[in-house]
């Protein structure tokens, strides 16, 4: 789990660099949406920014309950500026991993359930969102992909390729190398396709978890 | 707006799944409409460092946000996300569409 806190940090490190030289939306119009008493903690983006730096680079070195608290309120914090999340489903996984980390950095003896709920987290990321792509026929016969990836026609073995892995992710509990590694290249694919690195990083903080939770399992 | 505080708590996993037409956002600059979200080229270091593609996603979410909302019957002159739309364009005038047909112009709402 010690793994997990390390590379979620370096998750979280990344994403607020890069944070630095986004501009986010205009503090005058998004503060009557945020209750008065935290308004203060919230006004200066900057500010957020600067103590979920300095947290991040602690932890990437020192386990402790301390700067995981602050990488994960300063994160929350950063959601609220951005009227829910910034970045969706990185900003869910980033989330949730360091909340997982918090309880473990407290209760170490906790360790076997927080790893199990990162585990969990990966997979149903994986298993919901290709449930909920299969429902669809435009995924079915590839018209969904050919959509999003800007292109006339995709082949269908490609989209069912996509959700037959989603699908099967559960099994990563039993043979976690194979879907680890598809996982990761399908992901590096959603970065150079759409610009979508944040994922990248937030799930591989988890997959030491997805590991972990196989050796306790098999 | 308590959405807005709790929505981090509860995530949600359906990437991708919906196929429909997504909202784009035009203004009117010279003349003409121009589309005023182009997809942002994708750089070799994007893995580490992407700031405009995450930019560019959130804008979108906003688009659809505000999409949504106008679906629902509300008044865009006074959503949040109308006035963030309206901050990201400068003064330009702007419309959105669906499937090219106009959901908002900026000219015809109030505020």
């Amino acid at each position: 789990m010690i793994w997990v806190v390390r590379m979620i940090s370096l998750a979280v490190l990344l994403q607020t660099i890069e944070s630095f030289w986004i501009t986010p939306w205009k503090w005058s119009l998004i503060r009557d949406e945020i209750p008065a008493p935290i308004r203060p903690l919230l006004q200066s983006n900057r500010w957020l920014l600067s103590v979920r730096l300095v947290a991040a680079l602690t932890a990437l070195f020192f386990v402790h309950p301390l700067p995981i608290a602050f990488m994960l309120i300063t994160t929350w914090g950063l959601a609220i500026r951005w009227r829910g999340t910034f970045n969706g489903g990185s900003d869910f996984m980033t989330f949730h991993i360091l909340a997982a980390c918090l309880v473990f950095s407290l209760r170490p003896d906790f360790e076997q359930a927080c790893v199990f709920y990162v585990a969990l987290q990966i997979i149903l990321s994986f298993f919901v969102a290709g449930v909920a792509k299969i429902k669809n026929p435009a995924w079915r016969n590839g018209k969904a992909l050919a959509i999003f990836l800007r292109r006339a026609q995709i082949p269908a073995v490609v989209s069912w390729s996509i959700l037959i892995f989603e699908i099967l992710f559960p099994l990563a509990l039993f043979l976690p190398t194979p879907f680890v590694v598809a996982a990761i290249l399908f992901q590096i694919a959603n970065v150079y396709i759409f610009g979508l690195n944040r994922f990248f990083f937030a799930w591989l903080a988890g997959y030491p978890a997805v590991y972990l939770a196989s050796g306790y399992l098999v | 707006m308590k959405w807005n505080l709790f929505r981090i708590f509860i995530p949600t996993w359906r990437f991708f799944d919906a196929v429909g037409a997504r909202p784009e956002l035009f203004v009117f600059q010279e003349g003409k409409w121009e589309a005023f979200l182009e997809w942002p080229q994708i750089p070799w270091y994007a893995l580490l460092f992407n700031p405009n593609a995450n930019f560019f996603h959130a804008c979108n979410n906003l688009l659809e946000r505000l999409v949504i909302e106008i679906n629902e019957g509300l008044d865009p002159a006074g959503l949040t996300s109308f006035h963030l739309v309206q901050d990201l364009v400068g003064d330009s005038e702007f419309k959105i569409t669906v499937n090219g047909e106009d959901i908002l112009h900026s000219r015809r709402t109030a505020g």
